[in-house]
């Protein structure tokens, strides 16, 4: 009994190897009795509000630790700097205290994400005896929530919404749970006026909801992790072990993997929200039936996207100056964006990517206006042909973003070009059999038409009460099934 | 107006807890091939966290961060940067100290029971190297089977006499790409002198892979032990236990560049080429982009040399003409010092040599003259569910009389399994079936009065296989060491040989 109430209290501790997720058990006991708290004091907003701040914290706390501070910091410094920005009527000083919330920002982003970039920039460059990298913890969901204050800001600075006068009402904001460590990118106005409002959650909600928590969780723990474990990690591990065939499949698996991963934990988020009578906007759009890397950018992480789009490109000048600022300004909020994900030259390259292809289309569209970025507006042998050079010219770039070095990536490039060894498509496909089951179905149900997720979420929410809730067991069940699945192990098929 | 269906939240949650509760009662069933594991959803409210890895920095152990679309940078910040290569796996090889010291004799004597032995890697032994290191090899040291505990001793002797020393070793895709060899090499060299890389096979089938030379080649047919049915008959009675052969196309090139991937080995001066020409056939060799040298060798079944005299860090090897052309590979090292070849084969479990011609084995053995081999076998063997391996050590016991008998003057180094990790019951951790080879690996050793190096207690004992995939030490299939991981251990084992060497 000692021992189990001690295990229990360990549990309870932040575990820098067992990070809290949607996807671990313990969070679904935690939730049970959050949720019980949460409908007890539905009525009581300001009591209401205090305990979701608590939750969330203490969530944050789990899942990265005592960084929770910076979190709080941030809060205060964010609603302190709106209130006295919303005070000023001078230009300049609302401008200098805007700039003072960047510099906060950025400047601990920068700390936390990119000192070591720039030490091992310095030592590359430097003759002298090289800088010593710091050993710097990075905050969980630091690059989201940092984001998401600044959003709120510069919206305030640009009069689009009026600053909080409560600063619980911004901390709640900041650091509701479902959104904290891997977003979406929530927007203040979208966000705010549903704080004080009382929690309502209607049928729609509750099936839409548990629709999108049950597919993330299959996404995520059965899809993205299984297909990780078993083959694409393996592959990127050592490129130069395996043929081209090989690589390509890992790299088409890594791209399903990454949706799956990301897009599944923002469904949980997206659904978890909705439990809670709250409404998130739709993050990922099956982002691979994208016909351009335009379109793509408007179906991959949106929250980002449209931030980067709408705080990044157009504080740069947009398309407003000229064709040539256009592009270098789409070059320089995808190179941003491409550190935003990862300090090392990988991401940059990968930012680079993008935003050169952002640029060439721009230039392409506007030479030929008949053709649509958008796949919907093209035939349908257009929009085939799109969506496949717009996958290979995404595929290219998770090359970037998975490779642990510059040298792996040169490695599956060369392998893919150089030693393709199609002949060995069959023995991968049966030695890899539940991996390359997991990976066509990652990407069948992507392709799957629109509707058939609204008639997903119809579905659930007609089901009975303890329909949804054996659907939701037997989700959970599936998930555990996968996570104590034997490891598959190496094959070889070249000798 | 709808209904607010608010409590449905903590209604649904409390009923998904109550049937996954429930749904631990059942047993499990076998559907289709695949068999159902029982749940137990409160199993992570009674397990401790067992994974107790010092660095925060180092991944949880699903592999998967809560950021996990921005996971791509954590490996790339210095926090993983700055730890030095495998220290905190030092501390944490609790298990792996407890096991060495089972494994070690009292100073300079014998050990009684299962566990008996010669260990000549004893504290004295440690006062006589040099700090960590010395201290290390005295952890892991080489145990001696042989019955008048000179295992080891004609290799002692053959470093002793100044003259140079040649190791073979021999293992699977353990050691493919040079890992862990490259270290325990570069180690040597650092202790015993020497420049190079040894051996290397004119074509191998993942040429990009190993980091030590630079290799690339075009118009060969590459044939192994592995694939040794493929191969005409005239072809496989060549094979030896090398394990591969290159035949050559109408214009067939092998390029070798030296790298300083590891220490000496960014150039040599001795370059021996190593074929049978039974056809008309003409070699074009270039030495660091000098002027070409061809050879015309003579039309014969044997084995052929061509020698090349003179510091090198780059090699060229074109075979024209026509006629069957057999290549074995190219010998890149200096005439002093210590040579270390690597010869490994993925998927070969040592039993596939065994049956190869004894006249061209000979052939071979009599040129590469080593005076240790070191075998690296088993984990190839290990199967799921199977925990007991006699038959497979009485096949190594074979294997180990087989290199006897090729290689008369050379002494016998067994390397023991490393450590293979797995999902057992949804905790990842080593597979039961890892043990049961690692003793059937060290009894082996044992009944063949061989040396033997216990790789799964200098990995770090149990679960070290998990803990080295999480930092990159090793790949995610929890049996192969990465680089990082290959250079932790193949300096600990050339530690443990140098402490044996130095104790005699």
């Amino acid at each position: 009994m000692r021992e189990a109430i001690e295990n229990i209290l360990c549990l309870l501790r932040y575990d820098p190897d067992a990070p809290l997720l949607f996807s671990s058990g313990l969070f679904l006991f935690l939730f049970l009795f959050f949720s019980l708290g949460y409908w007890w004091l539905r009525k009581t907003t300001p009591l209401r509000i205090v305990y979701v701040i608590l939750f969330s914290l203490y969530f944050y706390y789990l899942s990265g630790g005592y960084y929770f501070v910076v979190l709080l910091f941030v809060a205060m410094s964010d609603f302190t700097i709106a209130h006295l920005m919303h005070r000023t009527q001078g230009r300049k000083a609302r401008k200098g205290w805007v700039a003072l919330s960047l510099v906060i920002n950025l400047g601990l982003l920068a700390y936390f994400k990119y000192t070591n970039f720039l030490i091992s920039i310095w030592n590359d460059l430097s003759t002298g005896d090289p800088l010593e990298f710091k050993k710097i913890f990075l905050p969980v969901g630091v690059s989201f929530f940092l984001f998401q204050s600044l959003s709120y800001t510069i919206d305030v600075y640009r009069r689009r919404i009026e600053p909080l006068k409560n600063p619980l009402d911004y901390l709640f904001y900041l650091s509701f749970f479902p959104q904290l460590v891997a977003g979406p990118i929530v927007r203040a106005r979208d966000f705010i006026p549903q704080i004080r409002q009382k929690p309502v959650v209607t049928d729609q909600m509750l099936g839409a909801g548990l629709f999108l928590i049950l597919t993330g969780l299959f996404k995520k723990a059965v899809i993205s992790d299984y297909i990780s474990l078993n083959f694409v990690d393996r592959i990127f591990d050592n490129p130069a072990l395996y043929s081209g065939v090989e690589n390509l499949l890992g790299v088409y698996g890594y791209a399903i993997q990454i949706y799956c991963d990301f897009s599944g934990y923002s469904d949980m988020a997206i659904g978890l929200a909705l439990l809670l009578g709250f409404h998130f906007n739709v993050n990922f759009d099956s982002p691979y039936k994208s016909a351009s890397i335009t379109e793509f950018w408007r179906r991959w992480h949106i929250s980002l996207s449209s931030w980067l789009r709408d705080y990044l490109y157009i504080s740069l000048g947009g398309n407003r100056k000229g064709k040539f600022r256009t592009y270098l300004n789409l070059m320089i909020t995808m190179l941003l964006g491409g550190l935003w994900h990862g300090a090392s030259m990988r991401f940059l390259i990968w930012g680079g990517l993008h935003g050169a292809a952002l640029a060439v289309e721009k230039w392409f569209f506007g030479l030929f206006p008949r053709v649509s970025p958008m796949g919907k507006e093209r035939s349908r042998w257009g929009r085939v042909l799109g969506i496949a050079v717009t996958f290979h010219i995404v595929c290219s770039g998770w090359v970037l973003f998975r490779a642990a070095d510059m040298e792996r990536c040169k490695e599956v490039f060369r392998a893919i070009f150089t030693n393709f060894s199609p002949g060995l498509l069959p023995q991968v496909l049966s030695g890899y059999a539940p991996a390359m089951g997991l990976i066509a179905l990652g990407f069948v149900l992507h392709f799957l038409p629109g509707r058939s997720e609204q008639w997903g979420k119809k579905m659930v929410e007609r089901l009975p009460f303890w329909g949804k809730a054996l659907a939701a067991a037997a989700v959970i069940w599936l998930v555990m099934q996968v996570k104590s699945s034997g490891v598959q192990p190496f094959i070889y098929f070249q000798f | 107006m709808q209904r607010n269906r608010l409590q449905q939240t903590f209604l649904l949650t409390l009923a998904v807890c109550g049937l996954l509760l429930a749904a631990g009662l059942l047993p499990s069933v076998r559907v289709a091939g695949i068999t159902t594991r029982k749940i137990d959803i409160l199993s992570e409210l009674k397990r401790k966290n067992v994974y107790q890895t010092p660095d925060s920095a180092l991944p949880g152990p699903f592999g998967f961060r809560v950021d996990g679309y921005l996971s791509g940078f954590e490996r790339d910040t210095a926090a993983v940067k700055v730890r030095p290569v495998g220290e905190p796996l030092v501390e944490l090889s609790r298990g792996a100290q407890r096991d060495s010291l089972r494994l070690a004799g009292p100073p300079g004597g014998t050990a009684s029971g299962p566990e008996s032995g010669t260990a000549s890697g004893t504290d004295s032994g440690a006062a006589a190297g040099s700090g960590a290191a010395a201290t290390a090899a005295s952890r892991w040291p080489i145990v001696d089977f042989s019955p008048g505990g000179d295992a080891l001793a004609r290799f002692a002797a053959a470093i002793r006499s100044g003259r140079q020393c040649r190791i073979g070793f021999f293992g699977d895709s353990f050691i493919e790409g040079d890992i862990l060899v490259g270290d325990f090499r570069e180690r040597l060299k650092e202790e015993y002198g020497g420049g190079g890389v040894g051996f290397v096979p004119l074509s191998i089938t993942s040429p990009k892979f190993r980091q030590t030379v630079t290799q690339d080649f075009s118009g060969w047919t590459t044939y192994t032990l592995v694939n040794k049915r493929k191969a005409p008959e005239e072809v496989r009675e060549k094979l030896t236990a090398t394990g591969i052969v290159s035949v050559a196309g109408a214009h067939s090139v092998s390029n070798f560049t030296a790298t300083n991937f590891r220490g000496h080995s960014k150039s040599w001066n001795h370059t021996e080429i190593l074929f049978i020409n039974r056809g008309e056939r003409q070699l074009e060799v270039m030495v660091d982009d000098t002027i070409p040298h061809s050879y015309t060798p003579a039309q014969s079944e044997d084995l052929q040399i061509i020698a090349i005299e003179g510091r090198a860090a780059k090699l060229q090897i074109k075979v024209t003409g026509e006629g069957e052309f057999i290549g074995y590979g190219a010998i890149l090292e200096n005439r002093t010092g210590i040579r270390v070849d690597l010869h490994s084969l993925r998927a070969n479990n040592g039993t596939l040599g065994l049956d190869c011609s004894r006249d061209a084995d000979a052939e071979m053995a009599a040129v590469l003259d080593y005076d240790l081999i070191v075998l690296q076998y088993g984990l190839n063997a290990v199967d799921a569910g199977v925990t007991g391996y006699a038959a497979f050590g009485r096949q190594l016991c074979a294997v180990v009389e087989h290199f006897r008998a090729i290689y008369p003057r050379a002494d016998i180094l067994v390397m023991g399994v490393g450590d293979k990790g797995g999902n057992v019951d949804g905790e990842f951790t080593t597979l039961p079936e890892v043990l049961g080879m690692r003793r059937a690996v060290r009894n082996a050793a044992e009944q063949s009065g061989a040396a033997y190096w216990d790789t799964f207690a200098a990995m770090g004992g149990t679960g070290s296989m998990v803990r080295y995939a999480e930092s990159g030490m090793a790949a995610k299939d929890f049996t192969h060491l990465s680089y990082a991981g290959g250079r932790l251990i193949g300096r600990r084992m050339a530690e443990a040989l140098i402490l044996d060497v130095q104790g005699r």
